[in-house]
């Protein structure tokens, strides 16, 4: 699996992904026309796009191989097809798996990504099946209890948290889905490797050298609370750690227990415990964290060893150009004009950014932002030293947007909008750029010309083949870069400009590092050396190359690994040495050192000491019949793709206009189609208690989605979270509302919508935008339209957005007692990230004015007051954020036809826990939050004008519960006064579920 | 050759500890390849070698040198100096004890003395290798230090190596079309209003799905002729580019004459003739002239009509078609072989006959099609005159939703 691949992977992408489509980038109607779908006897293929029928049958051959090697690898048959969503929205390729509601991958079809060569791999569609089918069948397969309750349920259910109760009915459904996520990715990237015939991270270089560092700098490696609480959130390597660890441990099981023992752990059989680590204990006899602190002490061993080994010829000193880790680094590039190196950096606390590191001072100046950075290699950067303007991409895991920023000026230029291009290359020559373009699963070498407005295909590969880390020969004669093949292979190649501009792309290769790939190649400034790295000995060093000899040299024996060597002077070449924080830029002598020792891989000895590794191949002589395929592509068709997924118990809590409350219970369906931009929720309960009149005791709500379309009713509406209170969504009386949202721009973390929506209401007691606040008319018809830009981001490790800015504006119009009041409202935000890392300040602003009817209509006016949050919750936690929020106030106190908010807000940085927990539910991180208000209301009516000022904070708790569920524990405090009213004070205890 | 799975297998019998079924394997392995049964027998004489050879320490002088080797490491080099003359040291005496084992044994290898020298320096050689490691490496470890295909001074870390992946385990479905719309002007042109236009043109749908288009697109001749330089030559010729946006070049292909013309046996007969082939030279004229077929050709009403019409009479006068003519490529093409043998072929008579290609040539987008720089450059690509010279385009061009592909990746969100 890719470095960012992963059930997981898919939870926090998977919304983003199909918010994309269901929201749509441009016009859903003819989005979802484009959609194709096959179906094969165990598969059915939905694309986005014809463009990509052609890798159909590669599609269809690599899973139906992963699917029949899984099914006898865990002696089990998924029910029905499984789905599949081939796209092609991502700059590197990817994928995911969930088995809910149903059995679902999602694939990206671009080239996988290749720094650092942390996740080797073979053709990519057949690498991306056989993990992601084991995400599948390690979670998906039932027992025969998990199978009553899925009959039960009628599937298997989802949770969601406007329905907590789904958290338990899914747990019943799907058990091993509640598992932590490098207990997934471990047993995947653990099989998939083997699959791949040994290419895969289980022998892995990148994590040897992960473990080594920890070892080599007596760094603590994450006990298995700790990896979950702050490896996989504060650490740079971030999510990597899941896979790092997971397979580390995996393969460790494997190793001192046999693969059969370590398989029963992952194979949802009769008699097994449902959740993870009790089924560890079961199997292994201990518990998992006893195993795992042995674990520990078993690796540090591994790694001393592998340190002697290094250490058995004399190591490379590096000399750091500064204190500072930078975390992860781009390919840098030397700047004569101020004698210092230009790099783009992404530590943990910090939004990513270019910046300056001078040779002789190690002086650090941050130079640019750099939005939609990328995991390992931040941006893709070149540089032109005849006019010192840096070439940079932005968006770095979507559509990438090529700029310019010209260092004289500091003035930035977008060159190409989602130009997808990457791998970039100055040619000094003829100041062309050159890159590589990803598009519909090919690979483009592509020049740009000056101005560098458009972009010319030089040579598409063809699939299967990449082309990567290029670099120009300062003459501009020859380009250089690594080439990867359908096997894995990678090699240095050349070619000749003057070649590729005539259509000849035969690549010359430079060397061959067998199985070890070429990484980062560079030339001198006289173009006679090229330097690079590669794991040749199983620890990445830096390579020299002679040119006019063709003889390849190292030029060091590291103890962690260099890389991306840019060479200075003909005595020494800047360096980054891997730390256990990130990369550190690092000078190094220009000089062969004198031998350098190989190390040894985990995963070879697991293959000589487990050999049955060594036939799990996935089986061959799958036909694919290509016409047959063809024939049975259609296009994609909502009705048929729309069914009931799940059906379930819930229970509700409704109050009356006069406060009288009523527990109800009902049902829940949940109806939606497999791309999952449509949908039908359905609910319905009774309370069959006296409190509630007779015709207030039947409650329906149902909500349909379809692309950009919502459609929603009610009846006596009730809700799960009235339960609790004291913020109250039950209303009285029947509603009918449709709305439609559409994005005018989407582009990485910004993005402009526009909403339109029309609602009708009959039997109203209260106002239906606010609790308690009785309507002056039972029937209400309303028109809402509004324009919302978002531009919002956070550095790796952060807990909320830290910076950037929102602006909204909107207009309502209530049409009640053949009166119409229309209301304008404005509001807008402005975050800073503070020097102090993941602490931020944010300004918000908010203006509203009624536009006709009376003032003191409750349908005219706007209402303030309280903090927001329910005694328990599912919605965000700073509920204070919301204009209409006032802690410190009663829930609507104080209305104003007009009004005018504005705030300031102080975010802490955050406390992290390493080991507060048990691995079923640990503690992440607290942190605390300050803020103050001030509000005008009717400011244009003397008389009436009203101020008031609060300040408050809000201290959160963060914690992990079944290994997945991100529940907070909130406690607020809040003060307000005001000119006509007495001070108050507000206490706030919340607690949100998921 | 053999696998790793079989050399473990053989190594493992040499050291007993076969399965009596893998022993059996190694038997068969043995029977059926000889590579392996040559291994066997070395390993097995070497083994046999190796079990005389009484445990050895080391020369002292080697003991001293390595154990100086890993203290200084351990003290994480203190003096790279120091470090690095001391390892130099024992490298140099490596490399003269080595030099001279391999130069003694490639004079005497045949000597049992000689084999019992050099398998005890091997086994010496294991047990400080032993010494300094501290166990055996995994065989997928395996690495040497400056080997034939890898650089001096690098040991490279072994792989564990199953079944590689090929180009034969990549199955697509006609990529060559999709790789094509990775050019710039392709897709500029597919972008172009004009080609859209074109596209949903019902003409050109029916023209397209002809049973006679598809069969000239599958000739041979056409193949040879699209991928030819003197077709691309023309193709992207200002000359011809103005012809085919001329009115009066319209008017002519639409004309029932010049249809009925094209349709004729005899103006084929005259296309495919070698005199027409040599036309330029005032022998082959008349040779031409004199032929029976253009004679034939002369009295058809229909050419008749066509040489009296308005529209072949501008077309004729006009410089375009004067530069054309005069162009080197549009004779090369005229002299080609495919060109003449496409040109009076039933299919492409029938093409020129058929009321869609003629609807789909008098439209205004075709011509503005044609005339746009995008559609040039793309006539001017080779791979684009590759790909529809080839199968895939004729699967295209049967295949009602490949049709659309153009048409659809015009209009591609992602």
């Amino acid at each position: 699996m890719r470095t960012l691949s992963s059930h997981s992977f898919l939870r926090r992408r998977v919304p983003t992904l199909l918010v994309a489509v269901t929201c749509g980038i441009t016009a859903p109607i003819r989005l979802a026309a484009q959609f194709q779908e096959v179906e094969t006897p165990t598969l059915r293929l939905i694309y986005t796009s014809p463009g990509q029928s052609y890798l159909v049958p590669q599609v269809v051959s690599t899973f139906d191989k992963a699917l029949r090697f899984h099914e006898q690898l865990f002696d089990y048959v998924p029910h029905g097809r499984m789905n599949m969503l081939m796209h092609d929205l991502w700059h590197y390729g990817n994928a995911g798996a969930r088995p809910l509601p149903e059995n679902h991958v999602t694939i990206g079809i671009a080239p996988y990504g290749h720094d650092y060569e942390s996740a080797p791999a073979p053709e990519r569609m057949g690498s991306s099946m056989n993990h992601e089918l084991a995400h599948i069948f390690t979670t998906d397969k039932p027992t025969a209890a998990d199978r009553r309750f899925r009959s039960l349920f009628l599937g298997k259910v989802t949770p969601n948290a406007e329905v907590p109760l789904t958290i338990a009915y899914g747990y019943l459904t799907v058990p091993r889905w509640y598992s932590p996520r490098w207990y997934l990715e471990g047993i995947a990237t653990y099989l998939e490797t083997w699959m791949n015939g040994g290419l895969g991270r289980a022998i892995g270089p990148y994590d040897e050298m992960v473990f080594r560092t920890l070892v080599r700098d007596s760094v603590q490696i994450y006990d298995v609370v700790g990896l979950e609480s702050e490896g996989t959130t504060i650490d740079f390597q971030v999510g990597s750690n899941s896979y790092l660890y997971g397979t580390r441990f995996v393969s460790y099981l494997a190793l001192r227990y046999g693969n059969d023992k370590m398989l029963a752990w992952f194979n949802r059989t009769e008699g097994s415990k449902r959740y993870f680590a009790s089924d560890f204990k079961r199997i292994f006899g201990r518990s998992l964290e006893d195993e795992w602190s042995r674990w520990i002490e078993w690796e540090k061993q591994w790694q001393r060893d592998n340190l002697a080994l290094i250490r058995t010829h004399p190591t490379t000193a590096a000399r750091p150009l500064t204190n500072r880790v930078l975390g992860s680094v781009s390919r840098a590039w030397y700047d004569s004009a101020n004698a210092s190196i230009l790099v783009a950096v992404r530590h943990p606390g910090q939004e990513a950014h270019i910046a300056s590191i001078e040779i002789a001072t190690g002086k650090f100046t941050r130079i640019l932002d750099i939005p939609g950075a990328s995991g390992l290699s931040v941006t893709s950067l070149a540089f032109d030293p005849a006019s010192r303007e840096l070439f940079y991409t932005t968006n770095n895991a979507d559509w990438r947007n090529l700029l310019a920023l010209d260092l004289k000026t500091g003035h930035t230029r977008m060159l190409i909008h989602d130009s997808r291009i990457g791998d970039l290359a100055f040619n000094r020559a003829d100041r062309s750029l050159w890159g590589v373009r990803h598009d519909n699963g090919f690979s483009t070498l592509v020049r740009m010309p000056y101005p560098y407005k458009e972009w010319n295909q030089v040579n598409t590969l063809p699939y299967g083949r990449d082309l990567f880390n290029l670099d120009i020969s300062p003459d501009g004669s020859a380009l250089i870069g690594s080439m990867s093949e359908v096997s894995g292979d990678q090699k240095l190649v050349r070619m000749k400009t003057s070649a590729l501009l005539s259509g000849d792309a035969t690549p010359e290769i430079l060397f061959d590092f067998s199985d070890w790939a070429p990484s980062n190649f560079v030339y001198s400034s006289d173009g006679r050396f090229i330097y690079g790295s590669s794991y040749y000995s199983g620890v990445s060093n830096i390579y020299r190359y002679d040119v006019e000899r063709a003889r390849m040299q190292p030029l060091s024996n590291a103890e962690t690994g260099f890389f991306k060597p840019l060479p200075l002077t003909a005595d020494s070449l800047v360096v980054f040495a891997y730390s256990r924080q990130g990369f550190v830029p690092s000078m190094i002598a220009n000089a062969v050192p004198d031998s350098v020792s190989a190390i040894r891989f985990l995963g070879n000895e697991i293959a000589e000491q487990r050999k049955e590794v060594q036939g799990w191949v996935p089986p061959s002589g799958t036909n694919v019949d290509r016409n047959a395929l063809t024939a049975a592509t259609e296009k994609y068709s909502t009705v048929r793709n729309f069914r009931l997924n799940s059906m379930y118990p819930v229970v509700e809590g409704y109050q009356d206009v006069d406060g009288n409350f009523g527990v109800s219970g009902g049902m829940r369906l949940n109806f939606a189609d497999r791309v999952g931009a449509t949908s039908l929720d359905v609910t319905g309960s009774y309370s069959p208690g006296q409190e509630l009149s007779e015709n207030e005791r039947l409650h329906l709500h149902g909500v349909f989605r379809h692309w950009n379309w919502t459609v929603s009713g009610a009846l006596n509406r009730a809700d799960f979270y009235d339960l609790f209170g004291p913020t109250r969504v039950s209303r009285k009386g029947y509603s009918l509302s449709a709305q439609y949202q559409k994005s005018l721009l989407f582009d990485g973390p910004t993005s402009l919508y526009y909403t339109i929506r029309a609602a009708g209401y009959g039997g109203l007691a209260t106002v239906p935008e606010f609790q308690d606040v009785a309507a002056s008319d039972d029937k209400l018809a309303t028109i809402y339209g509004d324009l919302s830009y978002k531009s919002l981001r956070k550095s790796l490790g952060a807990i909320d957005d830290e910076l950037g800015s929102t602006w909204a504006t909107a207009f309502r119009g209530n049409y009640a007692g053949e009166k119409f009041r229309p209301r304008l409202t404005a509001e807008g935000s402005k975050g800073f990230l503070l020097p102090l890392d993941h602490s931020s300040v944010w300004l918000r602003g908010a203006a509203g004015t009624f536009m006709g009817g009376s003032r003191n209509d409750p349908f005219a006016r706007s209402y303030f007051g309280g903090f927001g949050n329910n005694w328990v919750d599912y919605r965000g936690i700073k509920q204070f954020r919301n204009t209409e929020s006032f802690p410190g106030l009663e829930i609507n106190e104080v209305s104003g036809a007009t009004y005018g908010k504005a705030q300031v807000e102080w975010m802490s940085p955050p406390l992290r826990f390493r080991k507060v927990g048990i691995p079923s539910a640990y503690l992440r991180w607290a942190s605390v939050t300050a803020f103050a208000s001030g509000l005008t209301t009717d400011f244009d009516n003397g008389d009436a004008r009203r101020s008031y000022v609060n300040a408050g904070a809000q201290a959160d708790l963060r914690l992990i519960t079944i290994s997945q569920f991100e529940s907070t524990f909130s406690v607020g405090f809040a003060t307000a006064a005001g000119k006509h009213i007495p001070p108050s004070s507000a206490i706030m205890i919340s607690f949100k579920l998921m | 050759m053999l696998t790793q799975y079989q050399l473990e297998l053989i190594h493992r019998e040499i050291d007993g500890e076969n399965t009596p079924e893998a022993s059996a394997e190694v038997r068969e392995l043995i029977a059926s390849q000889p590579e392996a049964l040559t291994l066997m027998s070395s390993l097995q004489s070497l083994d046999a070698l190796l079990r005389e050879v009484p445990n050895r320490e080391p020369s002292a002088e080697a003991r001293r040198a390595i154990y100086e080797t890993m203290s200084m490491h351990v003290n994480a080099s203190p003096s790279a100096a120091h470090a690095e003359g001391i390892t130099s040291t024992v490298r140099r005496w490596a490399m003269e004890q080595w030099n001279g084992v391999s130069t003694f044994m490639g004079e005497l290898m045949l000597t049992k003395k000689v084999l019992l020298v050099a398998t005890t320096a091997v086994a010496v050689i294991a047990i400080i290798g032993n010494a300094l490691v501290g166990y055996p490496p995994s065989v997928f470890d395996a690495g040497t230090i400056g080997n034939g295909d890898g650089m001096s001074g690098v040991q490279q870390a072994g792989r564990y190596k199953g079944a590689k992946k090929t180009d034969a385990d990549v199955t697509l479905s006609s990529p060559e079309i999709q790789a094509l719309l990775q050019n710039d002007q392709i897709i500029k042109l597919i972008k172009s209003e004009a080609f859209r236009e074109v596209m949903r043109n019902e003409a050109n749908r029916v023209a397209l799905s002809d049973d006679a288009n598809r069969m000239v697109l599958a000739n041979d001749a056409n193949r040879m002729l699209l991928t030819s330089e003197a077709y691309r030559e023309v193709t992207a010729n200002e000359a011809y580019l103005r012809i085919m946006q001329n009115e009066a070049n319209r008017a002519l292909f639409a004309s029932a004459a010049f249809r009925e013309l094209t349709a004729n046996p005899a103006y084929r007969e005259v296309l495919a003739s070698e005199a027409n082939r040599k036309v330029e030279a005032a022998d082959a004229s008349r040779k031409l002239e004199a032929s029976a077929a253009y004679r034939k050709l002369e009295m058809s009403p229909a050419y008749r009509e066509v040489m009296a019409s308005a529209a072949f009479r501008n077309v004729m006068a006009s410089d375009a078609n004067r530069a054309l003519f005069a162009s080197e490529a549009f004779r090369t093409v005229m002299a080609n072989p495919a060109y003449r043998s496409l040109m009076a072929s039933e299919a492409n008579r029938n093409v020129m006959l058929s009321p869609a290609f003629r609807e789909l040539t008098a439209s205004s987008a075709f011509r503005v099609l044609l005339s746009s720089e995008a559609y040039r450059n793309v006539m001017a690509n080779a791979a684009s005159r590759e790909l529809m010279a080839g199968q895939a385009f004729r699967e295209l061009t049967r295949n009602e939703a490949l049709r659309e592909t153009f048409l659809k990746e015009a209009n591609r969100m992602f």
